[in-house]
């Protein structure tokens, strides 16, 4: 597996260096929100409470989670679902050994891959990942669950980088333009060295205005919830809502699954 | 000799440009100026010269300093419709002293706002500043003493970590 994903890396390297890759004009596919998701929620591991400092401290769940620590398998899920899969309601339910056999071909797939690729792997009996994983929520919840393999994703070597504040700018340029150009970027929102947030989410829709650039993106902590992350245009930070699990403040976000070292 | 210096230079100069000591030190001490009243506005020719009060917090709202601040904000970049980005409104900063109106600017009513306030209707029209436009990044008084001590040890930790990085980036996901 390191030599395969070795190859892969210098192969994209010697791609990206060496050659002009071709750019698609037309925009990719919009990532239709909630369809593209998952039903069910990626469970905390702790339950957190406000500290004297306003801060969240974590303090032990009554019930343990079931299915959690799972936001970057998720994350990477969803994103090759809408690129690699193709759902069909029209056509019968198919059994679990069929079913289990397109998961894995699907998340066995390049997760760098942003658009739907010509040759999709059809997913019989239901309409979209949404409805799929409320049908068969226990199979799936069974082959996305990589908790270690969460902490060995490329790009996170840049977290421990510092992230200047032209640098936060770029890159909320950047995830503006991918929406637009139907890339739907997936996005790592770190504090480091702080740990009061390391999390993944999937941006799909922006909005711009004078003073602020809302990014909406789907979080695999809450189903279905719409929500959004602000970028300050005047301070050059972007903004993450307070949740179950983050005060709410400023954040750094970067862009992974996005080219050979991210 | 002078190309192994120049060479060992380079080296160093892009394992500290990396410096993740370094950086998160003085992201760590990264302050926001924003204004909190405009004190005085006039108007010379495109440009809105104001003096207002400004107030420096750390990056979840803690108040750390007060200052009076000025600046010269481009008119036609506050009147564009639609809206010009705060972030693109050509602002030039002031001297406070440089601020007072007289023949040469004309004193005209100002405010601080929403950049999609509403423009005032009817009387003398009042100039909506959006605070972000006379934001100032700013950095803590306290991190420029350490800044030698950090770039010392960016100069041992970056080149590890960036033989840590291949085997990584290449064994990850």
């Amino acid at each position: 597996m390191p030599s395969k994903s070795l190859s892969s890396l210098l192969a994209s390297l010697l791609v990206g260096l060496g050659c002009a890759s071709p750019s698609s004009v037309e925009p990719g596919p919009a990532f239709v929100f909630p369809d593209e998701s998952f039903a069910f929620a990626n469970e905390l591991l702790a339950a957190y409470e406000p500290g004297p400092d306003s801060r969240l401290r974590m303090v032990p769940r009554e019930v343990p989670a079931e299915y959690g620590q799972n936001c970057v398998a998720m994350i990477r899920a969803a994103r090759l679902f809408h690129a690699h899969a193709r759902f069909d309601a029209s056509l019968p339910r198919a059994s679990e050994a069929v079913y289990r056999e397109r998961i894995e071909a699907v998340l066995a797939s390049d997760p760098r891959r942003k658009r739907p690729v010509v040759d999709p792997i059809l997913i019989p009996g239901y309409p979209n990942l949404y409805a799929f994983s409320q049908g068969e929520e226990t199979l799936l919840q069974g082959l996305v669950d990589d908790r270690w393999g969460g902490y060995f994703q490329r790009g996170h070597w840049r977290m421990i980088l510092p992230f200047s504040r032209a640098q936060q700018a770029r890159s909320a340029e950047s995830l503006l333009g991918a929406v637009r150009r139907g890339d739907p970027p997936v996005v790592h929102v770190v504090r480091f060295p702080k740990i009061d947030i390391n999390h993944m989410v999937l941006v799909y829709g922006a909005e711009e205005t004078p003073d602020s650039i809302f990014f909406d993106f789907y979080d695999p902590n809450y189903p279905g919830d719409h929500l959004r992350m602000r970028y300050d245009r005047a301070r050059r930070t972007f903004e993450f809502e307070r949740n179950d699990f983050f005060a709410g403040g400023p954040v750094r976000a970067y862009e992974v699954y996005d080219g050979p070292i991210y | 000799m002078a190309r192994s210096t120049r060479g060992i230079s380079c080296v160093l100069a892009a394992a500290l440009q990396l410096g993740c000591i370094t950086g998160q030190t003085f992201d760590a001490a990264r302050l926001d100026e924003g204004p909190e009243e405009l004190v005085e506005a006039c108007r010379q020719g495109d440009w809105l010269r104001v003096r207002y009060a400004a107030v420096s917090t750390r990056e979840f709202g803690q108040v750390v300093s007060r200052h009076e601040r000025a600046a010269a904000i481009r008119l036609s970049d506050l009147e564009a419709r639609p809206r010009v980005p705060v972030d693109r409104v050509e602002v030039l900063a002031l001297e406070p002293r440089e601020v007072r109106s007289g023949p040469d600017c004309l004193a005209v009513p100002a405010k601080l706002g929403a950049p999609d306030a509403p423009t005032p209707v009817g009387g003398e029209s009042t100039v909506v500043v959006p605070s972000g436009v006379l934001h100032r990044d700013r950095t803590a008084a306290w991190a420029y003493p350490l800044a030698p001590l950090t770039l010392a040890l960016d100069a041992v930790a970056t080149p590890v970590l960036a033989v840590l990085w291949f085997p990584y980036t290449a064994a990850g996901d």
